[in-house]
């Protein structure tokens, strides 16, 4: 474990100011001064030569970088007032309290995907398996407001994904950022939830026990948001960004226009993540972003599951065996959901049954994990069941 | 001289018999009214006084009080008017006592003298029954309404010289013969299945529900036809029987929602509030303790258009009377239980723009709004609904068959309701979670088909008790007496869902 007290590589330079801190506690206790961003960060670290020089040049060091701003003022009072020993000997206690640990860019257990990112986040603040990092990572990402197709899509992504051995990246949201995470855990893969909030405050909070359970199952939590730190509003902008830097291909499942998730995509192409996206018709609303990166010739196009795996170089992981015995409504049923998604109505229209024989047969095959409506009207085959109908 | 005359008093929706003790004795001229008489009952003095004068007979100057019996029972409105007068009346010696000891005296009397009708005719007709009364005076309005509930001989009388004239033998009130109100003419009000297009699903379940009387929300985007599906239970729901009617009846004319003239019903009812309602009104209560909807719905159906819409306590309050088919009230003076045994209807989008969740469309609600808007249907709510039902824009579908007229579906509606209560007395919904064994048609196979599914798709107790009931009724419509694996199955598509997030 890499404690608080780990030597830095400047401990030679204390001053007054920053009394006996390591370079390590300067770095931590610079990375929380409000106003100063990732950007300013390196910029200052790069002037002065280190996180503790920083420190030492105080207030008028950071005008010289950041500027008179606002948020830069608050900054420069935290600088002159503000003991970095015990700013990050706090924040440290913090974080273990709550089941984490800081991890800088200085320490050996940082991810090393985030290495390559320029700027890096100087300090995260992660829960969970530090060893999961160093595993192949997609992240898969999507709206809120996700619809049963999404859904549908998202899961079997995830699934093969997990199957195959790559650990799922995403950012716990509602919608289809939950999804991806509760498929990786069904398919027994771990996975990362990158949150916007600090690890105490998992946010939304109808996600905490998705959160526990993640971490449980070998996941971890990551977060570049100190505990106790002031924040307004959740940083999505932030969060989004280490979502793809951890990845080494962000997949965009569903979005609309304007869809947080467009900027997850944005920022892994300005760090050159290699960028998927799933197409939806042209007609719907809720995958206008999706449809517009793939005609934009931003994002490759997945036309399945499979094909997704062989462009990021992977094999199909081990199948679970799969279900026999149908009768013959479900095995029609199969048959035309394999073809298009659809609802009770429509599948009585399509296949002329009953619509009390339809109902019971798509109960059976809900219960064998066949089909799932997500919560919606519409029922759609899951992997289970598309491995079936390939076989027959 | 001491007279007795017996009305009767509503609490909550019962009648009760109260003795109307009148003394006239020498003493300081003037009315005092004694027994915990509310401000209606007080100002009878001045209604009394005037409608006996203007009648042509006397208000003896002497010292009347006047006791309403049992004393300490809280008494409110006007019935006890008539009752008041012709104890005065024959305290005094101006009429002779032999016909009244037998007779029980309910109205409000206008300053003319004439008879004004009172709510709760029938509850009130009932208790002076009870009480001993084998002939009834009411106003002539609520005669019909009064008669229909048996037992007594009610008379209709316009006026306070009518009764008196028939009290003293002079001439005889008319008794009012007992009669049933229609019972198919007063349906057309509800929109026909028919107008319901496609949606074979969507009505299926309906007449499902409708059959079992389980309680059944309608969920989808705006214009796909929620609540005319949910309208169109009204002409579903089969005819009371003489002993439900009764109750009905009763609550209906305590509220005065039955209209004067009307007899027992056989329809049952169905109530449909506006959204705006109030706690109150909903489950009912009050300073004076009215039914709300919910015990106006009894034994038929609640429509909730716009379900969460609704005030938040407003729907917690219906999970009392869902669990137990009765509102509680709770007062100093006591604790009332009013009868509300019905099936809900719910119907609502799921969030404020109605299209989350609809393949293809954009939702366009922030997430706290869509989850505060999700949230108005407690937990605790959603897991007493039977069944939901997600309905989805009809498209051009490729079989476009006739839909299946309300009378044909309601046919087969009362055939499983026959059956359901051929078996077990009940509809399904009410059968106590100890029946759904080897007597109700759960054979040890479906038994334990029924835990596996709770195994499988993560269900509580209660949602697999209510898929069970809900099954029973499935195999009702079928004509099955044993539930079959096909029947549970079909149940449980429409289970409540938790909301995914």
């Amino acid at each position: 474990m890499i404690g608080v007290g780990s030597a830095g590589s400047h401990e030679g330079t204390r001053s007054g100011a920053r009394g006996r801190a390591t370079e390590r506690e300067c770095w931590i206790a610079l990375s929380l001064v409000p106003g100063i961003g990732p950007a300013a960060f390196a910029r200052m670290v790069a002037r002065f030569g280190s996180a503790s020089a920083a420190w030492d040049a105080g207030p008028a060091g950071v005008r010289e970088i950041v500027g008179i701003r606002e948020a830069a003022t608050l900054g420069r009072e935290h600088l002159a007032q503000t003991d970095p020993h015990a700013l990050a000997r706090s924040v440290g206690r913090a974080t273990t309290s709550a089941g984490g640990r800081v991890v800088t860019a200085l320490d050996e257990a940082y991810p090393p995907a985030l290495l390559t990112l320029d700027p890096r986040p100087p300090t995260l603040f992660i829960v969970g398996d530090l060893d999961i990092f160093h595993e192949r990572a997609v992240a898969i990402v999507g709206t809120r407001r996700a619809s049963g197709y999404g859904m549908s899509v998202t899961t079997e992504v995830a699934e093969e994904l997990g199957r195959a051995g790559v650990v799922i990246v995403s950012g716990l949201a509602l919608g289809i950022d939950g999804a991806a995470h509760r498929a990786a855990l069904a398919a027994g893969s771990p996975t990362i939830a990158v949150l916007p909030s600090p690890i105490d405050r998992i946010y939304p909070p109808g996600h905490r026990s998705l959160a526990r359970e993640l971490v449980r199952a070998g996941g971890a939590l990551v977060s570049e948001i100190a505990i106790g730190a002031a924040i307004g509003r959740p940083d999505f902008a932030r969060r989004n960004r280490i979502i793809a830097g951890l990845a080494e291909a962000v997949v965009v499942v569903e979005a609309p226009d304007r869809s947080g998730a467009l900027m997850t995509a944005a920022a892994a192409t300005a760090i050159g993540r290699e960028l998927y996206a799933v197409p939806g018709p042209i007609d719907a609303m809720s995958s206008r972003g999706c449809n517009r990166l793939i005609a934009d010739q931003q994002a490759t196009i997945v036309t399945s599951a499979a094909s997704l795996l062989r462009q990021i170089g992977l094999t199909r992981g081990e199948q679970p065996p799969a279900v026999k015995a149908l009768s013959e409504v479900e095995g029609q049923l199969l048959r035309r959901l394999l073809e298009r998604s659809g609802s009770i109505e429509e599948l009585v229209d399509r296949t002329g049954h009953s619509a009390a024989s339809v109902a019971s047969a798509l109960t059976m095959l809900e219960a064998r994990g066949l089909v799932n409506p997500f919560g919606g009207a519409t029922f759609h085959l899951t992997l289970a069941a598309k491995r079936l109908t390939n076989a027959v | 001289m001491l007279a007795t005359a017996l009305s009767a008093s509503i609490v909550g929706v019962e009648g009760v018999p109260v003795r109307v003790e009148v003394d006239v004795a020498f003493g300081l001229p003037g009315l005092t009214i004694v027994g915990l008489a509310g401000s209606a009952v007080l100002e009878a003095r001045e209604r009394v006084r005037a409608a006996l004068r203007n009648s042509g007979f006397d208000v003896p100057a002497r010292r009347i009080t006047i006791n309403l019996a049992p004393a300490d029972l809280p008494k409110e409105g006007t019935g006890h008017d008539l009752a008041m007068a012709t104890g005065i009346l024959v305290a005094s010696g101006q009429l002779a006592a032999s016909r009244v000891s037998e007779t029980a005296l309910i109205g409000e009397l206008a300053l003319d003298g004439s008879l004004r009708p009172v709510p709760g005719a029938m509850a009130l007709v009932a208790a002076a029954h009870d009480a001993g009364a084998s002939d009834v005076i009411v106003p002539f309005a609520n005669a019909v309404e009064g008669a229909a509930i048996g037992g007594a001989r009610v008379r209709g009388a316009h006026a306070l010289t009518d009764v008196t004239r028939h009290l003293a033998g002079v001439e005889d009130l008319q008794v009012a013969t007992r009669s049933r109100g229609s019972t198919t003419a007063d349906l057309e009000d509800a929109p026909d299945l028919s107008a319901v297009s496609g949606q074979v699903v969507a009505r299926r379940a309906l007449e499902i529900a409708v059959a079992g009387r389980h309680n059944i929300a309608f969920t989808g985007p705006p214009g796909v036809g929620k609540t005319l599906l949910a309208q169109a239970a009204a002409g579903l729901l089969p005819l009371l029987d003489d002993r439900e009617a009764a109750e009905v009846s009763r609550i209906h004319s305590v509220a005065g929602v039955a209209g004067p003239r009307v007899a027992l019903s056989l329809r049952r009812p169905f109530r449909a509030p506006h959204h705006t309602i109030s706690t109150q009104a909903l489950v009912g209560g009050g300073p004076r303790i009215r039914p709300g909807e919910a015990s106006l719905a009894h034994r038929g159906a609640l429509l909730l258009d716009e379900t969460l819409q609704f005030r938040a306590d407003a729907l917690d309050a219906l999970r009392g009377p869902i669990d137990s088919g009765t509102v509680t009230i709770a007062r100093v003076e006591g604790v009332l239980a009013l009868p509300a045994r019905f099936m809900l209807l719910a119907a609502f989008n799921p969030c404020p723009c109605g299209w989350f969740g609809v393949d293809g469309h954009a939702c366009a609600c922030e997430d706290g709004v869509r989850r505060r808007y999700q949230a108005r249907l407690s937990g605790p709510m959603r897991d007493r609904l039977d069944m939901v039902v997600t309905l989805e824009p009809v498209g051009t579908l490729r079989r476009a068959r006739p839909s299946e007229t309300t009378s044909i579906v309601a046919a087969r509606i009362a055939r499983a309701t026959a059956v359901q209560a051929e078996r077990q007395g009940t509809v399904n919904a009410e059968l106590p979670v100890a029946s759904l064994g080897e007597r109700a048609g759960f054979g040890s196979a479906v038994r334990s088909l029924i835990d596996a599914r709770g195994r499988q798709m993560g269900l509580s107790m209660r949602r697999l008790h209510r898929a069970a009931r809900v099954a029973r009724t499935i195999a009702d419509l079928d004509g099955s007496e044993v539930v079959r694996a096909e029947h549970l199955n079909e149940a449980l598509i429409h289970r409540p869902k938790d909301v995914h997030a």
